[in-house]
């Protein structure tokens, strides 16, 4: 279980979360959730140490993280950040290979565990046709599956993945939530944040949302994932319904009433002038 | 249909093995470079007598010693100040993630002339062992200068201004010291054109230690390099110390260009153009990086050192007079490939 308790950080200027306190369950998948600017994405940096923690802690099965190396962080936390660009002249293999670099030193080099990690994390994300092509050839899909496999290979029990589907189009989401969500079933603890309010509520076992710095609700997915929490978090106007396949709840954005209006006046307007050019 | 999937080692021994036959090829063409080096100058002497002078070395053949007093001790030179300035080039563009970066353009060579002028003339009775240490002192305070200057948002044009401005301001400093001492203004402004024929092997002395402590160092980073190449955040967390890496970086940088400052004067271009060159061989990875760019480096300099011998004969020009030639067309065509 990862726990994080009072966990305040920020930049120079600006404190970002104030006293963050929250527990992730082991091979749960649980995903932040909140406006921007919320601190959604500064709270995967500190749990990783890629912020400088201004008070508060960070355990792993009761070990404290904080205190320990980056590479000892990265054995036990893959972070894997908003990526928009691919690095130029890397293959598919050479990406993932980085991910073993908290394990290798310089008298350590490649072992039989690296290759079992890399082959694995190829094997799960289904890269295999494209390892050796150039990672600026590939699909954005493709490529950030092999961003996935990278955070993979890291081996590490938690993933914390920042808005892993964006950029990506409708098809190559689903693909892509569909592996990260079947990631669970090796072990894996993944902390997410998603934009997408019913790909969160879809594939997460639980949900935190956060306002202004701080936890606003957070528990399993019917509890937090109600129209009134969306209202406060978001400031969105919204209906809950039910997905008729499977019962998951579903946000649909309430839409003004003169939308539909419109959409009739258009209609007719179009069909007239139709008319009109066929005189 | 299976596909055959071979294993991640076995691809990069292929790799290995192309990528040394390429090594060896830049051997060759290095060591004919030099034997080139070696033969052309105010008398061009033939191949049996640099052979003869460098195996079986007869003091009384006024032609061999040419060779052994005056020419190897420059081909040596050439050879290291290419190598370190390569080095320092790859370093700083892989640290900056700017493919503009460069030891010269950034005003680290002008910050490190400027200081060695001024000990030079203020503290005339000082030993000339300290000459590196003021190039490096000079060198890390036109480093901070430019990056105060750049901000902290990765800007690349803001850094590549920055680095034009600081090395106009610590030229025409330079330029002011020698104004005030006229005599040593000759030999001075020799050496400010990176001038290679005006060193010599005594200074290489003061200099090597530091040089060869910085590329065993570099190849330390070559795996922290590999994963900054994929962004800062990614490399660190997968484990890279990101501050560590960088100020070592700039360290090393500063090490490698004052060394060369001090015994050759800046010569510019030579960082910049060089890794571009290496990459276009070699796409990723630091420790083949890094092998390229320091025998292209050292190719480079031997041959604009020829250059420079032979264009005007019997005159010389200046080495980086030679090396700007070449660089500067480089460096427009970046920029334009850049901006389009």
């Amino acid at each position: 279980m990862l726990v994080v308790e009072y966990l305040s950080a920020g930049y120079k200027k600006k404190q970002v979360l104030n006293e963050v306190s929250l527990n992730f369950p082991e091979g749960e998948f649980t995903t932040l959730m909140g406006a921007n600017g919320c601190g959604k994405t500064t709270l995967l940096h500190a749990i990783s140490g890629l912020l400088p923690v201004q008070s508060g802690h960070v355990q792993l099965n009761d070990e404290p993280l904080l205190k320990l190396s980056r590479k000892e962080v990265a054995k036990r936390l893959a972070l894997l950040p908003q990526v928009a660009t691919s690095p130029a002249g890397l293959t598919a293999r050479e990406l993932i290979m980085q991910g073993r670099f908290p394990w290798q030193s310089w008298w350590r080099q490649w072992s039989d565990q690296d290759e079992k990690a890399v082959n694995e994390a190829v094997e799960v994300t289904g890269v295999s046709d494209y390892l050796d092509t150039p990672l600026e050839q590939l699909s954005g899909g493709q490529r950030q599956r092999c961003w996935i496999a990278m955070t993979l290979a890291q081996d590490s029990p938690v993933l914390l993945l920042d808005e892993p589907t964006t950029y990506l189009d409708v098809a190559h989401q689903a693909e892509l939530m569909n592996l990260i969500s079947s990631l669970k079933s090796k072990g894996k603890t993944i902390i997410a944040v998603l934009h997408d309010l019913n790909q969160a509520a879809t594939y997460s076992d639980r949900l935190v949302m956060m306002k202004a710095g701080q936890v606003y609700c957070e528990g399993e997915v019917e509890t937090v994932f109600t129209k009134d929490n969306l209202q406060q978090v978001f400031g969105l106007d919204a209906h809950i319904v039910r997905d008729p396949h499977n019962d998951n709840p579903i946000a649909l954005p309430v839409v003004d009433a003169n939308v539909s209006v419109n959409k009739q006046s258009d209609i007719q307007s179009a069909k007239k002038l139709e008319g009109e050019l066929r005189v | 249909m299976m596909m055959e999937v071979h294993s991640p080692s076995y691809i990069t021994q292929r790799l290995s093995l192309s990528r040394l036959s390429g090594a060896f090829v830049l051997c060759v063409v290095l060591l004919l470079a030099s034997f080139v080096h070696l033969s052309v100058g105010a008398k061009s002497l033939d191949w049996m007598t640099i052979w003869h002078a460098l195996t079986a070395y007869d003091p009384s053949d006024l032609d061999q010693a040419i060779v052994r007093e005056s020419r190897q001790a420059r081909l040596l030179v050439a050879l290291m100040v290419g190598a370190a300035l390569a080095l320092a080039g790859v370093i700083m563009q892989a640290i900056s993630s700017n493919p503009l970066a460069d030891p010269g353009l950034l005003g680290i060579n002008s910050g490190a002339a400027f200081f060695v002028v001024a000990s030079l003339l203020f503290l005339p009775s000082l030993s000339h062992h300290y000459l590196p240490v003021f190039a490096f002192l000079g060198a890390t305070f036109a480093a901070l200068l430019v990056m105060a200057l750049s901000g902290s948002q990765q800007n690349s044009e803001r850094l590549i201004l920055a680095g034009v401005a600081i090395t106009a301001l610590f030229a025409s400093m330079t330029a002011i010291l020698l104004l005030i001492d006229q005599q040593g203004l000759d030999k001075l402004r020799h050496w400010l054109t990176g001038a290679i024929g005006a060193s010599d092997l005594k200074k290489l002395e003061w200099v090597y230690p530091y040089l060869l402590g910085a590329v065993l160092y570099s190849f330390v980073l070559v795996r922290s390099l590999n994963a900054f190449h994929l962004g800062e955040r990614v490399a660190a967390s997968l484990g890279v110390n990101v501050m560590l890496l960088k100020l070592s970086g700039l360290v090393l940088v500063v090490i490698l260009s004052g060394s060369v400052v001090a015994v050759a004067g800046p010569i510019g271009f030579v960082g910049l153009v060089v890794p571009h060159m290496a990459r276009l061989l070699i796409r990723n990875g630091y420790v083949w990086l890094f092998v390229y760019s320091l025998l292209l480096g050292a190719l480079l300099l031997v041959l604009s050192d020829i250059a420079a011998r032979m264009i005007l004969r019997p005159y010389e020009i200046n080495t980086g007079i030679v090396t700007a030639f070449v660089g500067a067309p480089v460096f427009i065509a970046l920029v334009l490939g850049k901006m389009r």
